[in-house]
């Protein structure tokens, strides 16, 4: 069985060329254990937590509530106490294809 | 190319190779978690499973439930490496490569399919693809992972870090392949009737016992050897009673103090052990300091301030009390006998609180007070209405 055209077709070949290189275990386990998503449930979560703490924030904005814009999921976490946050974007980069879509 | 560029394809409409083809994509390279999820053809393939899909669910699984497995741990490292993380670590002296423990993975070959007895000859060539170390060139307009660029501040972070977890090994003093430690693999137990864990040595023996000699008469070694035998298994049987205990226990400690945001881990329970016990100690230096200065004003104003003291003030004080009441009803008795028509009077009108005073003392509670309250009393709960 010959995978060549379904991987070209997926641009997956860079991908698989990464794979082969370093894997830094130390870092990837300091960092998955402090990893937590931040998705849209979550940004709600944080919006309702302000408003709970203070309830005159209820019906405003986040910029109004002094919460940070949320424009797409984050992966957030600490690597030896360095604050690191990965996004879609970053992920596409590291396999080295464009963050966009492609049928089979 | 597998759906025939439509994505409403079914799965049935699809060649039997690229069936195949497509379930050995779907579950080798994008691999999903267990449950029935497949991946839809509208979704960014790549993108989806790793970042919404694959590494989002773990982490979410991971804060969940005990899911321990981290996936795309060299995708990470390469992040880590294209967002210069490591670089910044490095420089700041934070990161030796020991302490980074490097690996590689493995490469699935021809020679892995030999041992799979799938080819029989392998024939390597130079073309094929090795193992490296090496990391990646670095690329110009890779996004920022870090938040925080300025030295000074990252410094401090580690800093705190460090005093958190209590230090990083920066130098290069651990053995060499001191990770590289031979996995242990855990023996079989086999279980005997009664259900005791026994070692498989204990049975062997046993059965070369049994085989050897039906007829013989046992010797005394073989008779220590079988009290031993007997003693290692009530041993064997309180470990495991004591084990079942300490499980019950632990299960009923995680249930009391354990919530969905709550974990208690060995680690945590052992920081809180070591708090308590802490608190312990400073409640006790605090009670100390509060007797001593309570000794030190009793000293002050001239009194002992030791507990046989108190004692015998207590001691003294009902000796007292007890004289002054035989004196005062020697008093009221020799007063009454001075004016017997008043003392009629007086017995006569006056109220059962002020009966005669011998009455009155009689009443009165000895030397120890009771608690206990006058409510059966007869005299005051029998009164017939109208």
């Amino acid at each position: 069985m010959n995978l060549d055209a379904l991987i070209a077709t997926q641009e997956m070949f860079p991908y698989f060329h990464m794979l082969n290189g370093p894997t830094y275990v130390e870092l990837v386990k300091d960092f998955w254990v402090r990893a937590e998503v931040y998705d849209e449930e979550a940004a709600n979560n944080e919006e309702h937590q302000a408003v709970i703490r203070d309830p005159s924030l209820k019906g405003k904005t986040r910029e109004e509530m002094g919460l940070e814009t949320f424009s797409q999921t984050e992966i957030r976490s600490a690597v030896m106490g360095v604050p690191v946050t990965i996004t879609e974007e970053i992920i596409a980069k590291a396999c080295r294809v464009e963050a966009e879509g492609r049928f089979i | 190319m597998v759906l025939k560029g439509e994505s409403t394809t079914k799965l049935v409409e699809i060649d039997a190779s690229h069936r195949m083809l497509l379930k050995f994509v779907t579950e080798c390279f994008l691999q999903k978690g267990r449950g029935s999820d497949q991946p839809s053809a509208y979704h960014k393939l790549v993108l989806y499973f790793l970042a919404s899909f694959n590494m989002c669910w773990a982490i979410k699984e991971g804060i969940r439930s005990k899911r321990k497995q981290i996936p795309c741990g060299r995708l990470l490292s390469e992040i880590f490496t294209q967002g210069q993380l490591v670089r910044t670590l490095k420089n700041l002296g934070k990161a030796s490569d020991k302490f980074l423990r490097i690996r590689t993975g493995k490469i699935i070959n021809g020679k892995t399919l030999q041992y799979m007895k799938i080819i029989k000859k392998f024939s390597p060539s130079e073309k094929d693809l090795k193992e490296s170390t090496a990391p990646t060139q670095l690329m110009n307009d890779f996004p920022p992972i870090l938040k925080e660029k300025n030295p000074e501040v990252l410094n401090k972070l580690i800093a705190e870090f460090v005093k958190e977890t209590g230090g990083i090994m920066v130098d290069d003093d651990t053995p060499a392949g001191s990770d590289e430690v031979p996995l242990q693999v855990r023996r079989k137990r086999t279980n005997t009737e009664d259900g005791s864990e026994a070692s498989s040595a204990q049975t062997k023996k046993s059965k070369v016992d049994k085989s050897e000699a039906p007829n013989q008469v046992v010797s005394s070694a073989s008779k220590k050897r079988r009290k031993v035998d007997s003693s290692s298994l009530v041993n064997q049987d309180k470990l495991a009673e004591a084990r079942i205990e300490r499980a019950k226990k632990m299960k009923a400690f995680k249930q009391k103090y354990e919530g969905p945001d709550f974990e208690m881990t060995p680690e945590k329970a052992r920081e809180a052990q070591e708090q308590a016990k802490s608190m312990i100690a400073a409640r006790k230096k605090e009670k100390e300091a509060l007797q001593a200065a309570r000794d030190a004003k009793l000293k002050s104003i001239g009194i002992d301030g030791s507990s046989d003291f108190l004692e015998e003030k207590l001691e003294e004080m009902s000796k007292i009390t007890e004289t002054v009441e035989k004196l005062a009803v020697k008093e009221a008795v020799m007063m009454l006998e001075k004016i017997p028509e008043a003392s009629e009077v007086v017995a006569s009108e006056a109220a059962p609180g002020f009966a005669t005073k011998e009455n009155q003392t009689s009443a009165l509670p000895s030397s120890t007070p009771t608690l206990s309250s006058p409510s059966n009393d007869s005299d005051q709960d029998d009164i017939p209405i109208g």
